[in-house]
C-alpha cells in the first residue's frame, strides 16, 4: 500500500503549505477566515500564482539539469550512484542520529550520521550522498546553511529538513532556498522513510525496499 | 547616566515595609502588601470612632461669635437708651429745679419789695407739671417716700403762697403782720426744702448717668476680649482639625507615591470629614495594591507565555527521541536482542525526563503562590532564572556569562517575584539582541554592603535617551503592538521597591544596556541557614 502511494506522483509537504504560505504573503495569516473577502482572495491567488511559477520553474530546471545529465553521457553521469540509496543525516541530539541510522539501514539504506554540521559539511566535499536529512535548528550552523552548501555544491543531492516546528516561515524559506521537503518534529521513522522514498524516486532510483 | 533617582544606598528608603518587619520576626508567609494593620481592620477602627464633624464644630464655633456680637449690640442699645433716658430726665429735673428757684426769686422779691405774686405760682405750677410728668423717674431715683414728701413739699409751698395774697394790704399797710410773718417763715422752710431736696435729685441723677456711662464703657472692651478669645479658639481649631490633617495626608500621599501601601490608621478618638478622606484612601490602596498584584499576575502569565513558545521548541527534542525510539522498538520488537532494547528503552526514560525537566521550571514558575518572604541567596534566584529561559537563551543564541562577588550576603524577599523580575530583564535583553550576542549577569555587594546589586549587561541596540525616562513608565513599549505589554518594566520596578530596593538603567544606543536591580541585604542571620534549603537543580 506504501509503495503505491510511493509510486502515483512525489507529492511533498510543500504542496500542503504552499495555500498557507500564499495566504501569509497575503497579509493574511488567519488562513481561510476570510476567503470571500475579495481584496485577500486576489492576493492570495497572486501569491499563490507566484509561488507555483517559482516552483515549476525549479523542478522544471531541475529536469533539464537531469536530462542534461543523461544526455552528457557517461561522464556526468559518472555521479557516482551506487545501487544503494546514500542518505547523511545531521542532528544535534544523538538520539535522533542513532534512531534513525537503525531506522534506515535495515531498510537497505547507506546512513552517515553527524552531529555536528562543520563535519558533515567536510564530508559532503568528500563523498556523495543522494538524500541529506538535517535538522533546521543547530548551533553555529543552521539547517537552512547546509541547505545552502548542498544546493550549492551537490546538484544531485536532495534536501530534507528536520523542523521542529513547522511555520509558514520556515516552509517558504525551504522552498526558496530548494529544499525536496520538510518534515516536522516530532515524526515516526515512517514518515521519514516515505520522504526519503520520495526523494530516491525523483532521482530515478526504485523504491527502496 | 542614571536616568531615574532612587533612594541612595546607605540609607533604608522610605518603602522598606518588608525589610522593617524582617527586623523583628519573619513571618513564613504574608501577603506582600499587608503591613502592621490590614486594611480592614484600619477601616473599621476608623469608622467606630464617635463622629465629630468638622463642619458642625466650625458652625458652632461660627454661630457662638455671632451670638456674641449680637449680645454686644443689645446691650450697647440697651445701655444707650437709658442713658439717653436719664439725660432727658436730668434735664426735667434741672428745669423743675429751675423753676423751684425761680418761684423763689419771686416770693423773695414779694416779700422786699412786694410785687406781684403771680410769677410764684406760674412757676411753681410749671414745677408741678414737671413732677407730675416725670414723678415716675423721680420716684424711681429717690424712691416713692421721697417722691411724697417731694410733691408734699411742693404742695404745702403752693398752698402757702396762693394764701399770701388774700391778706389784703395796701401799701401802707405794716410792712410785716403776723400772719404774714408766719407764712413766710413756713414759705421760706418749705422753699428751702424743695431746692434742696430737687438739688439732691440732680445730683442723683447726675451721679446715676455718671455710673451709667462708666459701666457701659468697659462691656464693649470685655465683649472684644471674649471675641479675640473665640477666634483664637477658632485658628487654632483650624490648624488642628484641619491643617494637620492635611499634612498628615499630604506625608501619606507621599509615602504611597514611594509604593508604601500601609493603610492609614485612626489618631483621634472622634471621626471627621478627615476620617471620611482617610477611609476613601485607603480604599485607594486597597485597590492600587489589587490592580498591583493583578499586573504582576497579568505579566507574569504573559512571560508565561513567552516562555512556553520556547518550552513548546524545546520539548520537541525530546518528544521526538521518545517518538523515534518507541515507534523502532515497536517495529523491531522482534528481532532486536536484549541488550539494544535496554539500551532504547532507557533512552526512553532519560528522554522523559529530560522533557519533565523542560516543563518542571516552567510549572515551578508558573504556579499561582503566596508571596513567600525568605532570605535567598540571589545567586540560585539567578540560576533558576537562566534554567527557565534557557530555551529563549538557545533559541537567541545569546551566550550568558556570569560573574559573581565572592561572599555575597543573603537577600531577603519572595523567590517567585524576584525570577519574574529577573526573568523580565533577560528577556527584555534577548529582545534586544535580535542577532545574538551576550548577557553578562553581575552579582556584587553594593558600597555599603545594604544592597546586593544584580548587574544585567547586554550588548543590544540600546535605549535612546529620551526614551530611558518613560520606560519605567507603565505601557510604554518600544515593541511592536502585541509583541510587548510595556508592563514588564513598570511591574518589576513595582516588585522591586516593595522589597525595599530599586531598578536603575544605562543604555547607549548601538553598544547595549545595562540593568541593575538593588536589593536590600536580609539583616536577620538566624535566616540566613534557611537560604541553603532552595531547591537545586
Amino acid at each position: 500500500m506504501e509503495k503505491k502511494e510511493h509510486k502515483e506522483k512525489a507529492t511533498t509537504q510543500f504542496d500542503d503549505w504552499m495555500i498557507r504560505i500564499a495566504f501569509a504573503e497575503a497579509g493574511e495569516p488567519e488562513m481561510g477566515f476570510r476567503l470571500t473577502g475579495s481584496e485577500i482572495e486576489r492576493k492570495t491567488r497572486l501569491a499563490l500564482d507566484k509561488i507555483m511559477v517559482v516552483r515549476s520553474e525549479r523542478q522544471k530546471a531541475e529536469g533539464e539539469s537531469e536530462v542534461a545529465a543523461n544526455l552528457g553521457g557517461e561522464g556526468v553521469a559518472a555521479e557516482p550512484r551506487g545501487e544503494r540509496l546514500r542518505v547523511m543525516v545531521l542532528d544535534d541530539e544523538p538520539i535522533v542520529g542513532r534512531r534513525l541510522h537503525q531506522a534506515l539501514s535495515k531498510q537497505g539504506i547507506e546512513v552517515e550520521v553527524f552531529e555536528d554540521p562543520r563535519s558533515a559539511i567536510a564530508r559532503l566535499g568528500e563523498a556523495h550522498f543522494d538524500v541529506v536529512v538535517t535538522d533546521f535548528r543547530m548551533e553555529e550552523i543552521n539547517g537552512v546553511q547546509v541547505l545552502e552548501y548542498v544546493t550549492a555544491h551537490c546538484k544531485h543531492t536532495r534536501v530534507i529538513l528536520i523542523t521542529g516546528y513547522a511555520t509558514v516561515e520556515v516552509a517558504r524559506e525551504a522552498l526558496v532556498k530548494g529544499a525536496f521537503d520538510f518534515i516536522a518534529k516530532p515524526f515516526k521513522p515512517r514518515d521519514l522513510r516515505a520522504v526519503i522514498n520520495k526523494a530516491a524516486l525523483s532521482l530515478g532510483f526504485t523504491t527502496i525496499e | 547616566m542614571n536616568s531615574r533617582t532612587p533612594p541612595a544606598p546607605g540609607h533604608a528608603p522610605a518603602s522598606a515595609v518588608w525589610t522593617a518587619r524582617a527586623g523583628a520576626q519573619p513571618p513564613a508567609s504574608s501577603r506582600a502588601v499587608s503591613a502592621e494593620v490590614s486594611p480592614d481592620e484600619a477601616q473599621a477602627a476608623l469608622q467606630e470612632r464617635p463622629s465629630l464633624s468638622i463642619r458642625r464644630q466650625l458652625s458652632v464655633g461660627f454661630l457662638l461669635s455671632l451670638l456674641l456680637t449680637l449680645a454686644l449690640a443689645i446691650v450697647s442699645m440697651l445701655m444707650i437708651s437709658r442713658i439717653i433716658a436719664k439725660l432727658a430726665f436730668l434735664e426735667a429735673a434741672t428745669n423743675y429745679t429751675f423753676e423751684i428757684q425761680e418761684a423763689r426769686r419771686y416770693e423773695k422779691n414779694y416779700f422786699l419789695y412786694h410785687t406781684d405774686l403771680s410769677g410764684a405760682l406760674e412757676h411753681v405750677r410749671s414745677a408741678r407739671r414737671i413732677l407730675d410728668e416725670e414723678g415716675r423717674n423721680i420716684a424711681a431715683v429717690i424712691g416713692q417716700a421721697g417722691f411724697d414728701t417731694m410733691t408734699g413739699h411742693l404742695k404745702a409751698y403752693e398752698s402757702l403762697l396762693s394764701r399770701l395774697p388774700k391778706m389784703d394790704r395796701g401799701p401802707a399797710a405794716p410792712r410785716e403782720t403776723s400772719a404774714e410773718t408766719q407764712i413766710e417763715g413756713q414759705l421760706r422752710e418749705q422753699g428751702a426744702q424743695i431746692v434742696a431736696v430737687a438739688e439732691d435729685l440732680v445730683w442723683k441723677e447726675r451721679n446715676s448717668v455718671n455710673s451709667m456711662l462708666a459701666i457701659s464703657q468697659p462691656v464693649p472692651v470685655a465683649f472684644l476680649g471674649i471675641l479675640i478669645l473665640l477666634m483664637v479658639y477658632l485658628a487654632t481649631f483650624i490648624s488642628k482639625r484641619v491643617l494637620s490633617p492635611l499634612n498628615r495626608m499630604m506625608a501619606a500621599t507621599r509615602r504611597i507615591a514611594q509604593g508604601d501601601f500601609t493603610p492609614l490608621v485612626l489618631r483621634r478618638k472622634y471621626r471627621d470629614e478627615f476620617s471620611e478622606l482617610a477611609m476613601a484612601m485607603n480604599h485607594m490602596m486597597h485597590q492600587v495594591v489589587y490592580r498591583q498584584e493583578l499586573l504582576v499576575t497579568t505579566h507574569k502569565l504573559k512571560a508565561v507565555g513567552t516562555l512556553t513558545a520556547g518550552v513548546a521548541h524545546e520539548l520537541n527534542n525530546p518528544i521526538n527521541n521518545i517518538i523515534l525510539t518507541a515507534s523502532l522498538l515497536q517495529e523491531d520488537f522482534q528481532e532486536l536482542d536484549r541488550e539494544k532494547c535496554l539500551e532504547m528503552i532507557n533512552d526512553l526514560v532519560a528522554e522523559s525526563e529530560r522533557a519533565q525537566k523542560i516543563v518542571r521550571n516552567l510549572l515551578d514558575f508558573a504556579r499561582e503562590s503566596e508571596v513567600e518572604l525568605e532570605s535567598h541567596q540571589v545567586q540560585q534566584v539567578v540560576e533558576e532564572t537562566l534554567r527557565l529561559a534557557s530555551n529563549q537563551i538557545k533559541l537567541a543564541k545569546v551566550k550568558v556569562e556570569g560573574i559573581v562577588e565572592e561572599h555575597l550576603p543573603p537577600i531577603y524577599g519572595d523567590r517567585q517575584q524576584l525570577e519574574q523580575v529577573f526573568l523580565n530583564l533577560v528577556l527584555n535583553a534577548l529582545d534586544a539582541m535580535p542577532e545574538g550576542g551576550a548577557l553578562r549577569i553581575k552579582l556584587s555587594n553594593s558600597e555599603d554592603r545594604e544592597f546586593v546589586a544584580v548587574q544585567f549587561e547586554d550588548t543590544g541596540i540600546g535605549i535612546p535617551k529620551q526614551h530611558l525616562r518613560e520606560i519605567f513608565d507603565p505601557f510604554f513599549t518600544s515593541k511592536k503592538a502585541a509583541k510587548g505589554t510595556g508592563l514588564g518594566l513598570s511591574v518589576s520596578l513595582g516588585i522591586v521597591q516593595r522589597h525595599g530596593g530599586d531598578i536603575r538603567v544605562e543604555s547607549e544606543v548601538g553598544k547595549g544596556t545595562t540593568f541593575t536591580v538593588l536589593l536590600p541585604v536580609a539583616k536577620v542571620p538566624a535566616n540566613i541557614g534557611n537560604s541553603s534549603e532552595a531547591p537545586d537543580s
